[in-house]
């Protein structure tokens, strides 16, 4: 439990809109994937498997609680200044760059956002995105690409890439 | 890679997202809650069949299928049956080969040991709760621990189930041919087992042995 609980609660978290939904969606979560654990094909990965269980709680809750929108992107508080040399990751994207992708993404439909925050930001394979947005493998691809070109758009750079 | 791609690559170390945490309480607490819900609905599902039975009583046998949930054994759930489905046969364990300190740090808890031995191998579950440690080659004895309230499901012959206890632990006693299913298995045949609880940690205990057998491995776990 403790390899997926990360996993689990950030992929919650996308699809709640808020932390303390997204923790008892993934505690709910790991309780049901115990009590079917009779249900898990052998051989199969375990990770998917879980996620799914993970993304309906959060659905669930999310609309019990009547929130439309899944989840506004935010940037995490910034390192104080003087503390560790900034990662060669934080190097690649300026400040204010950041700050127009995120007003960006937070443009797009919830479908969009959540392809992009699952696959990018969760690092998420194709089989756990599938999974997280509660749809077939072969969806994800297209539903990607798609949600990468709104981005473009929105970003005003449609003939890029 | 496009540079959109290594971008939001990027981006993802600094989108907020929640800090990894303990979720193991919380889903303990809401096992804890099991037992009441858990009694109601079998009183539900007793009321429901004596009204069935009431009501067809002249007309076909009686049934012959009931839960038993013994005391102690919360996550042990023991179906007793006419008779046993198609089942598969073999060894396949799903899980991950692991050593007993590697399935101590992932479980949480340190596995009891019987004293016969180092195991011959040691597997953990696919979600982390529950050890297998297999003994002998071929296998003569497979023991299994987790914390978890969740643990078996079994189906079996009425006359096949004996209440024990174990060091004054309570337990039950499974003669074959029983059908169990786990953390590690599909539903198989399997050979003579105990079940039992100690200590917040349910063990099961299969191999041909006898009671008298089973009982003096059993209890002769002890920390490593």
């Amino acid at each position: 439990m403790h390899r997926h609980q990360a996993i689990a609660l950030r992929t919650a978290y996308l699809l709640a809109g808020n932390e303390s939904d997204a923790q008892e969606a993934a505690q709910d979560a790991f309780l049901k994937a115990y009590r079917a654990l009779g249900r898990f094909r052998r051989g199969a990965p375990f990770r998917p498997w879980l996620l799914r269980i993970v993304a309906n709680e959060a659905r669930n809750r999310r609309r019990s609680a009547g929130r439309r929108q899944a989840l506004v992107l935010r940037a995490a508080a910034d390192a104080a200044p003087g503390d560790a040399a900034p990662s060669p990751e934080a190097a690649l994207v300026s400040a204010e760059r950041r700050e127009e992708l995120l007003a960006a993404l937070n443009r797009l439909g919830d479908d969009h956002r959540l392809a992009i925050s699952s696959r990018y930001f969760l690092e998420l394979s194709e089989e756990e995105t599938a999974a997280a947005l509660g749809v077939r493998r072969g969806t994800v691809k297209s539903r990607l690409a798609r949600a990468l070109e709104r981005l473009r758009v929105e970003l005003g750079e449609e003939h890029d890439g | 890679m496009a540079e959109l791609d290594r971008e939001l690559l990027a981006l993802g170390a600094h989108v907020m997202l929640p800090a990894e945490r303990d979720l193991w309480p919380g889903v303990f607490a809401r096992l804890a809650e099991r037992p009441r819900t858990h009694w109601l609905r079998v009183a539900a599902v007793a009321a429901a069949a004596l009204a069935a039975a009431v009501g067809i009583a002249f007309a076909v046998p009686p049934a012959r299928s009931a839960i038993l949930r013994f005391f102690g054994l919360e996550g042990v759930s023991i179906t007793r049956v006419g008779k046993l489905p198609p089942v598969t046969h073999g060894e396949a364990v799903v899980g991950q080969r692991t050593t007993l300190d590697g399935a101590a740090r992932r479980l949480g808890f340190a596995p009891l040991l019987p004293d016969v031995g180092a195991p011959t191998a040691v597997y953990l579950d696919p979600s982390d709760v529950a050890v297998l440690l297999v003994y002998g080659r071929p296998v003569r004895l497979r023991l299994e621990e987790t914390r978890l309230g969740v643990f078996s499901k079994i189906l079996t012959f009425r006359e096949r189930v004996n209440r024990v206890t174990v060091n004054g632990d309570p337990g039950v006693w499974l003669t074959a041919p029983h059908v169990f299913e786990d953390f590690f298995s599909q539903p198989r045949l399997a050979a003579n087992a105990l079940i039992w609880e100690h200590d917040g940690i349910t063990l099961r205990l299969e191999g041909r042995f006898t009671k008298s057998e089973a009982l003096h491995i059993a209890r002769s776990l002890r920390p490593r």
